[in-house]
């Protein structure tokens, strides 16, 4: 008997169920958005379809589904079924990167999100169920979170995670909580639905199997004989009788989004309006990360003319996405959009640990400096930055230059550091393994200040000057002399 | 039957302000000023108007008291649209912290400054902003007066004395005329809320 052995390669132990392993305290949570395709694209009227690279219909909409379209279906099919069809190509790479920012999104719901392509995300939710307060906590964060396509989202819930995308898929939005019901909520799948090779599919039709059950009626080591052990591995995963490994989803570190405008437009209440939901994104993102930003890129994109950048920048770190969109209306509002708007990016964000503002002991707003670096972005987010300065003193005798304009700095608006002992003639500092050394190594905390003066009494001086901590909880006021050859350091103040 | 005081209380406070005794305000730095003002001093959470012959005859000595006293409570200081440059070191001099103080000069001269005003008077932390706009309708007196409003700051107005535009009605909570004395100011007080006789004080500036 060769062939036997040919056709079961493996020995039969590995033909026998093997016991399900401690899975019961999971719950994936499935989000299935068949219409990912769809929506990348700008549509004129209803009937849609997106075709990929074999010129087969991937992704319909209802009303084409309507009108007798199918996916699958040939161009040449599907366009004598409605003649208003509206055809686009699939663009892989950007349902990729909209399915990664979903992904990105439900990283507040927790930290357990894996990314199912081309269209599902898995969420791992039994931990956050109680800080949600229960499941149905969970399913109204997401539908706030996820809020543009809440709409057409199927979602499933099942202890496996191939289970609940299969559910998701056949548009099953149920919650399966123990492995015990997991096999009955199945039972009824159709064998179609299945993310196994189209072939396989259809030789297992053939012999008359349609539904899952008739599946698991069939006795193991047959099914792996006729059909290999990848589908038994298959149905395995799907059941939990076998672990199933999913790569986790980690957010980026940088941030970038992109929203399409549905209609081309140069009005600044749309434009802003399509931005609060890239700047939502935004705010989640530096959530997750304990940030914040001070300055964000915004470029405006148009039909056949160059891209308009707009800048807007905060002088404090913040995540007040209010405020961020509250300033870039100011900014469009100095600006003139040069073409109409078509898409939106939201990008070069300068990431900066987030510093809440911190009110006093007794809620004083004596020196409220919150509102009044939030007044400072407005008026530089309007008038521009040159339009808020400060006036300075400067050591001069000639009066047009004893004065000077500054602009106003991006943190603290207040003098230059000055050390309260200064060192009658500075110290050399040495350097250990190329850092500067002084009872330990030393941490800079602020600077460069750039201090350059004295060519006429031949004490001519160039230093940079920087504020230095070391271990020992000293702080030192420490330059790098410019002038010199090798651009030594040295110490030459202690902040007292 | 109703009492008086029902009906003031369902009153707007926009509206209940004009009717309530005016709250005291800091002191004006000069005691013949502060007797004749019916707050006792400026007012606080309102506009000002100061009608000027020229520029340069004391206007911003006269606020110099004030503007020490809001500096010292550790607020802060606008300078919208001044006609010169405000000279850091004699700001240094009169004990002005340059480091409060924030000047703002817009590119588009007329609108963006009064919107620039009206942004800093509506925010608790600008305590004043000192204003010399080209030109203001009665509107947008009455916004900046709301703006202050609900600040709680203070909006001082300078206004040459030829220059046009029709601000008698405009409802400011103080208008001013000042003028050169020798060695000194004469102070008109023109409309004052909380009524006042219409008067002209004399002051000695330093």
């Amino acid at each position: 008997m060769t062939a036997q052995v040919d056709f079961l390669p493996v020995t039969n132990a590995d033909a026998v169920a093997p016991t399900p392993p401690e899975a019961g305290q999971v719950l994936w949570l499935c989000l299935c958005f068949p219409s990912l395709a769809l929506r990348l694209h700008r549509w004129r009227g209803p009937v849609q379809a997106v075709f990929d690279d074999q010129h087969r219909a991937y992704a319909v909409s209802a009303a084409a589904r309507a009108a007798g379209i199918r996916p699958g279906m040939s161009v040449a099919a599907a366009s004598v079924r409605c003649g208003a069809l509206e055809r686009r190509d699939r663009d892989v790479r950007q349902e990729a990167a909209a399915l990664a920012g979903l992904g990105r999104q439900c990283l507040r719901l927790t930290p357990l999100v894996s990314l199912a392509p081309p269209d599902a995300i898995l969420l791992e939710v039994r931990g956050s169920l109680k800080l949600f307060g229960g499941f149905s906590g969970i399913q109204r964060a997401w539908r706030d979170e996820l809020k543009p396509w809440s709409q057409d989202c199927h979602w499933a819930a099942a202890p496996t995670p191939l289970a609940s995308l299969l559910l998701a898929r056949q548009q099953r939005a149920v919650k399966v909580e123990s492995q015990d019901r997991l096999h009955s909520a199945l039972r009824e799948l159709p064998i179609a639905g299945l993310g196994v090779d189209p072939g396989l599919i259809e030789r297992l039709h053939k012999i008359g199997l349609r539904h899952l059950r008739d599946l698991w009626r069939l006795p193991r080591d047959g099914l792996a004989r006729r059909f290999g052990f990848g589908l038994l591995n298959y149905l395995d995963r799907v059941q939990g009788r076998q672990a199933d490994p999913r790569p986790i989803y980690r957010s980026p570190q940088q941030f970038s989004a992109e929203w399409e405008l549905s209609l081309a437009t140069t009005d600044c209440r749309a434009i802003v309006t399509a931005a609060k939901e890239l700047f939502r994104q935004l705010v989640g993102f530096l959530r997750q990360q304990d940030a914040g930003v001070t300055r964000v890129r915004i470029d405006l994109f148009h039909d056949r003319v160059p891209a308009t950048p707009l800048d807007i920048g905060t002088r404090h770190s913040t995540r007040d996405g209010a405020h961020l969109v509250h300033l870039l209306d100011q900014t469009l509002r100095h600006r003139e959009v040069p073409a109409p708007v078509t898409r939106i990016r939201l990008c070069r964000v300068r990431v900066q640990p987030f510093a809440p503002h911190r009110p006093d002991l007794f809620g004083g707003c004596g020196t409220d400096g919150g509102g009044w670096r939030r007044v400072l972005d407005e008026l530089e987010a309007r008038l521009g930055w040159q339009a808020v300065r400060q006036v300075r003193c400067s050591m001069d005798h000639r009066p047009e230059r004893a004065w000077t304009h500054q602009r106003l700095s991006a943190h603290g608006i207040g003098p230059r550091p000055r050390p309260l002992w200064l060192l009658a003639r500075p110290q050399r500092l040495i350097l250990r393994q190329g850092r500067i050394w002084r009872r330990g190594y030393l941490s800079l905390r602020s600077g460069p200040e750039r201090i350059e003066s004295g060519w006429w009494d031949g004490g001519d001086c160039r230093r940079d000057y920087y504020v230095a901590d070391n271990p020992l909880g000293q702080r030192l006021w420490i330059f790098r002399d410019l002038k010199r050859h090798g651009h030594a350091w040295y110490l030459h103040g202690l902040f007292g | 039957m109703k009492t008086a005081g029902a009906d003031l209380d369902s009153l707007p406070p926009s509206l209940k302000a004009h009717l309530q005794p005016p709250a005291p305000g800091p002191s004006t730095g000069f005691n013949e000023l502060d007797r004749a003002l019916p707050t006792g001093g400026w007012p606080v959470g309102a506009v000002i108007e100061v009608i000027c012959g020229c520029w340069g005859i004391g206007e911003l000595r006269l606020f110099l008291p004030l503007m020490r006293f809001c500096l010292q409570q550790g607020r802060r200081l606008a300078w919208v649209m001044p006609p010169y440059v405000p000279y850091a070191p004699a700001l240094m001099q009169a004990g002005v912290d340059l480091d409060r103080v924030v000047v703002v000069e817009p590119e588009h001269r007329d609108t963006e400054a009064l919107w620039g005003v009206e942004c800093l008077l509506r925010s608790t932390a600008c305590a004043i902003v000192l204003a010399w706009p080209a030109q203001l309708s009665e509107k947008a007196v009455r916004r900046l007066q709301l703006a202050a409003q609900s600040g709680g700051g203070l909006g001082i107005l300078f206004r040459a004395d030829g220059q046009s535009g029709r601000w008698e009605t405009a409802p400011v909570a103080l208008r001013l005329r000042i003028d050169a004395e020798p060695g000194g100011l004469a102070v008109e007080i023109l409309k004052a809320r909380g009524g006042c006789r219409r008067s002209t004080i004399r002051l000695a500036l330093p």
